[in-house]
């Protein structure tokens, strides 16, 4: 049900993704192909890539880069982009990110930004991201992560705890194809525990409006009122990690992205 | 079910790019695929299964795929 609800969701909003600022200038693109550091001879893979963006933003630093998506209209917008941008070394293939159709030790570089939340098993995507990859070869993550201890200091875990789950809601609510934001840990050890090296990881705080927030999923007005609720009845720990704000009756807050890079 | 629309030769416009079909594999089991140019289908004979190319995009979930078998009927 999971991965059907995550086409509906994408699907129907698939144009909203390509003019999404945060989706498509969001500061950790720069910064991930900056810590990425691609080489020209590259094979890169950029697995759920929505709009293409984080394909587009490697395709002039490596030889041909592979956008694939469970979506086919986002695959559309992907290839909108690509023809927009003349980057011809940039092919599009729907793929799901469990169960990839490469072959092992394939590509240099197997990149994600912000989808992980929507896969229903993240051990499955990253062991299969693994395998794709040639020795030596670079995974760059980037995703949303719950309230952690990294994210929101001086907490405890069983409030940690609470404000994750929290977060969680608050995001399912707007998009019911959100499956779960990992915490900082979970995915570090994910990382190594399928074999990476650990090379890099950093938090980038990203401030967001909330009515684009909503506007970007075609929220219904009424669901609307209660993630207002709900952002501002946030527990200590949500609200640490959320940082809600009212400017003017211009709601606001933050979330926080994690980049990590493995290396095979 | 079959599809009559795939024994109709696409025009240039809807084939997939040769260089990203050289890279799949069925996802199902790993192993490498056919290609059938003129029904725009990537052909796992180890799955049964054939993955159609759309407007040049192969789709490459079994979700997608037409059952090998179902077509004999």
């Amino acid at each position: 049900m999971s991965k059907a609800l995550v086409q509906q969701q994408f699907g129907a909003n698939a144009a909203n993704y390509t003019t999404s600022v945060v989706h498509a200038k969001g500061a950790s693109l720069a910064r991930l192909v900056e810590l990425v550091q691609p080489g020209k001879d590259w094979v890169a893979l950029d697995i759920a890539t929505g709009a293409g963006h984080t394909a587009a933003a490697f395709a002039p630093h490596v030889a041909r880069v592979i956008a694939s998506d469970l979506t086919p209209e986002m695959l559309d917008e992907a290839r909108k982009l690509a023809a927009s941008k003349g980057f011809a070394n940039m092919e599009t293939a729907q793929a799901d990110a469990e169960k990839l159709p490469f072959p092992d030790g394939t590509f240099n570089l197997v990149t994600c930004r912000i989808a992980p939340h929507h896969f229903p098993d993240v051990t499955a995507f990253v062991a299969e991201s693994c395998r794709v990859l040639k020795p030596g070869g670079t995974f760059a993550l980037v995703d949303n992560v719950s309230p952690d201890p990294e994210t929101a200091p001086g907490y405890s875990t069983a409030e940690l705890a609470e404000a994750a789950r929290g977060y969680n809601a608050f995001e399912k609510l707007r998009d019911p194809s959100h499956g779960r934001a990992l915490q900082t840990k979970e995915w570090t050890d994910l990382i190594a525990r399928t074999g990476f090296k650990v090379m890099h990881v950093e938090h980038s705080p990203k401030a967001m409006d909330f009515a684009s927030w909503c506007k970007t999923m075609a929220v219904a007005p009424d669901t609307v009122a209660t993630l207002k609720t709900m952002l501002e009845g946030a527990s200590p720990a949500l609200k640490a990690y959320l940082k809600p704000s009212n400017d003017n009756g211009k709601l606001g807050f933050v979330l926080s992205e994690l980049i990590a890079i493995g290396r095979k | 079910m079959p599809n009559n629309d795939d024994a109709v030769e696409k025009p240039n416009s809807e084939r997939a790019d040769p260089r990203v079909l050289e890279i799949l594999v069925c996802p199902v089991t790993k192993t490498t695929l056919e290609y059938d140019e003129k029904a725009q289908e990537l052909i796992s004979r180890a799955a049964r299964l054939a993955y159609p190319i759309r407007n040049g995009v192969p789709h490459m979930l079994p979700s997608e795929a037409r059952s090998l078998d179902e077509n004999k009927a």
